[in-house]
This record gives structure tokens, C-alpha cells and sequence, in this order.
């Protein structure tokens, strides 16, 4: 779980020491944020071997943009919004890569998302279908629903990050835990 | 959707997200006990968000970890790198490669224990290749080599009229036109 170990002021003067070069300050930001970034990653793409990459990206435009984030306090969802859009490219590129991989070998697309290193080396196919169900939701109710389970964060928490109200952070997670239990029936016994 | 069921879905997500006021608690283990299919959706519910959330933290802490196991393990195959490096390097200033057998020089002979060196701070031994004067016994050698050029380099000593004086013998060396226009 992230540790929301920073207070609004010792956040505001750690960025202010980053902007500045500091990279005692930069480590501290990136230690404090690379693991709910990791899991936001993978809540947007629904991949974990694209997730190390995708994170390298991240921080790297997160330190190129640090001058534009106006208010320190909102490092989060400015993050989010970065790890997201990253992800999205990533997520996109890899996909065009792979179609272009499927018509080159002459072979029809098949969606092989979640064979990643960890998928293919599990062995478990309960746990490959469970991955394979968050993974086919609508990044908008996976979202709230990895990042719920991977950091534990409350509600407030992700609807801070998402920039979403409570009750939609509440109804997403419904809406996901409903598609899932559809997905699933019959393959999770109580 | 029946809206009594959506109500209850909600109830049962705040309950396993840890988002239930007391009174909603009360209200739900109240539903549990007296609603058998409250009860059997709940237990669904419960057993689904727990084996996910399994999954999900499986997937990615195999992930993560394989990928910070490398890059640990790589940091620690650099620094066993740079510190056998280093243990040859002590070595070899240590233990210095014995000089190849050659003429013999007129050098001074060091003591058998100043030749080891017993430790670092230790004041180290005179440098092998020493130049000591010259017996009066020695004389220059006659003998030249045809085509060759016999060259003497006098360096000054630290003490008045004391030299050291290199002997060269080189090969002779002839000045050839270079013909420019061929």
C-alpha cells in the first residue's frame, strides 16, 4: 500500500526542491509515488510485463513537465493523468505492433493479453481467468477496481487521483464487481 | 435493474471496501441473516473480490519482483566486479611479475626482506633497476658491431662530479634522397 507518509507542505516544498534539481527530492517523490503508479499503470492497460517500461516513461515526462504542475497538492492526480496517458500510448503502440506482427506472419490477431511473463509461467488457469476477466472490463471501472485492491486505497483516495466525485468512485466499483461476478459464473466456487 | 437488488449490491461493495458506517453494518448482517439469497450474494461477492484481488496482487508483486530481483542482482554483479578488480589490482602491486632472465645488470642487490613488502604502511623497497657506480674493474667493451653508431647519454648526479652514463649503441643510419617525381 502507498504510504501517504507527506503532509501538504513537506509536498509542496519537496516538489519545489525537485523543480529546482534537487535529486534527493526527486528520489523521495519518485519512492514515495512509484508504486501506486506501477498499479495505475497496470489498472489502465491490464498488463503487468508492460508496467516496468511504461513507468520508466512516466517519471521521465513527469520530471520533463514538473514546472507545469500548478498546485503541489494535487501531485497525485497530476501523476495519474500522466501514468494514464503514457499507458494508453504504450497500450496502443504495443497492440499496433502486434497486429502489424499478426499480418507480417500471415496469422489471424488473437488477443494473447495476459500471457505476459507472469501469465505463462503461473500455470494456474483460475488465475488466468481471473486476469483475463478484470482485464476485458471498461478501463473505467477496472480502474477504481485495481487500484482499490493493489494500494487499498478509500474511496476519497482514488477519487482524488481519478478526479472523480465518491459516489461515482462507489457506483464504478459496483458496476465492476457486478460485470465480474458475470464473467466468472460458475468458475469461483464459495 | 431491480432496485432493492442495486441497493443491496451496494451495500455489499461498501462492506467489502471497508466504506460501512455502523448503522449500514448493522443493517447488512441483519439482511444476511434473515435473506438467504442476500446471504449466498454476499458469500459470491465476497469469495470473487478476495480471489481477484489474489490474483491481482499475485500478477503484479511476480512482475515487480522478478524485475527488481534482476536489477538488485545486477547491482550486486557490479560491485563483486569492481571488487575482484580491485583484489587483482592489490595483487598484482603486491606480488610484482618476477623480471624476465636477461643479461646481467650492474645493480645493487636488495635484502631478501625488503622485498616483501609486510604492509601498506611499511616504507617501500628501493626500486630494482638502482644505477650504482661503475666498478673500476669495468672496462669498455672493444668489441663493436659493424654499421653501428656508439652514443653516450651524461646525466648529472644530486652530488658534484657524479654522472650516470648511458651507453648506446645504435645502428647506423643513412640520409635517402627521396626521388619526388616518379
Amino acid at each position: 500500500m502507498t504510504s501517504m507518509s507527506i503532509d501538504g507542505e513537506s509536498l509542496r516544498q519537496l516538489v519545489a526542491e525537485a523543480r529546482q534539481g534537487d535529486r534527493a527530492a526527486a528520489d523521495r517523490l519518485v519512492r514515495e509515488h512509484a508504486s501506486w503508479v506501477r498499479s495505475a499503470i497496470y489498472a489502465v492497460t491490464g498488463r503487468a510485463d508492460l508496467v516496468e517500461d511504461v513507468a520508466q516513461q512516466v517519471w521521465t515526462r513527469a520530471w520533463e513537465q514538473l514546472g507545469t504542475l500548478e498546485d503541489p497538492r494535487r501531485l497525485r492526480a497530476w501523476l495519474y493523468t500522466i501514468a494514464r496517458n503514457t499507458a494508453i500510448d504504450a497500450s496502443i503502440a504495443r497492440r499496433r505492433q502486434r497486429e502489424l506482427a499478426a499480418t507480417l506472419d500471415g496469422q489471424a490477431v488473437c488477443d494473447r493479453r495476459g500471457r505476459g511473463p507472469f501469465g505463462a509461467a503461473a500455470g494456474d488457469e483460475l488465475h488466468e481467468t481471473l486476469l483475463r476477466a478484470v482485464q476485458a472490463l471498461p478501463a473505467i471501472y477496472r480502474e477504481p477496481f485495481v487500484l482499490r485492491h493493489l494500494e487499498g486505497w478509500n474511496y476519497a483516495e482514488i477519487g482524488e487521483t481519478l478526479g472523480l466525485p465518491v459516489e461515482s468512485v462507489e457506483t464504478r466499483l459496483v458496476r465492476a464487481r457486478r460485470l465480474l461476478r458475470e464473467m466468472l459464473q460458475g468458475k469461483v466456487e464459495p | 435493474m431491480n432496485p432493492e437488488l442495486e441497493k443491496l449490491e451496494h451495500l455489499i461493495s461498501r462492506a467489502l471496501d471497508g466504506e460501512c458506517t455502523s448503522d449500514e453494518r448493522k443493517l447488512l448482517k441483519s439482511r444476511l441473516r434473515n435473506d438467504p439469497q442476500a446471504r449466498a450474494l454476499f458469500d459470491e461477492l465476497r469469495t470473487l473480490d478476495e480471489a481477484l484481488g489474489d490474483a491481482l496482487r499475485r500478477a503484479t508483486r511476480r512482475t515487480w519482483h522478478i524485475i527488481s530481483f534482476r536489477s538488485r542482482w545486477g547491482r550486486v554483479g557490479q560491485g563483486l566486479i569492481v571488487t575482484a578488480a580491485a583484489c587483482l589490482a592489490a595483487m598484482a602491486w603486491l606480488h610484482p611479475t618476477p623480471p624476465k632472465a636477461g643479461p646481467a645488470r650492474p645493480t645493487r642487490s636488495i635484502p631478501a626482506q625488503a622485498s616483501l613488502t609486510p604492509s601498506w604502511f611499511a616504507p617501500s623497497p628501493p626500486p630494482a633497476d638502482e644505477v650504482t657506480p661503475i666498478p673500476s674493474a669495468y672496462e669498455r667493451p672493444q668489441l663493436r658491431v659493424r654499421g653501428t653508431q656508439r652514443n653516450w647519454i651524461v646525466i648529472p648526479g644530486d652530488r658534484p662530479g657524479t654522472f650516470m652514463v648511458i651507453e648506446v649503441d645504435r645502428v647506423r643510419t643513412h640520409v635517402i634522397d627521396v626521388h619526388r617525381d616518379f
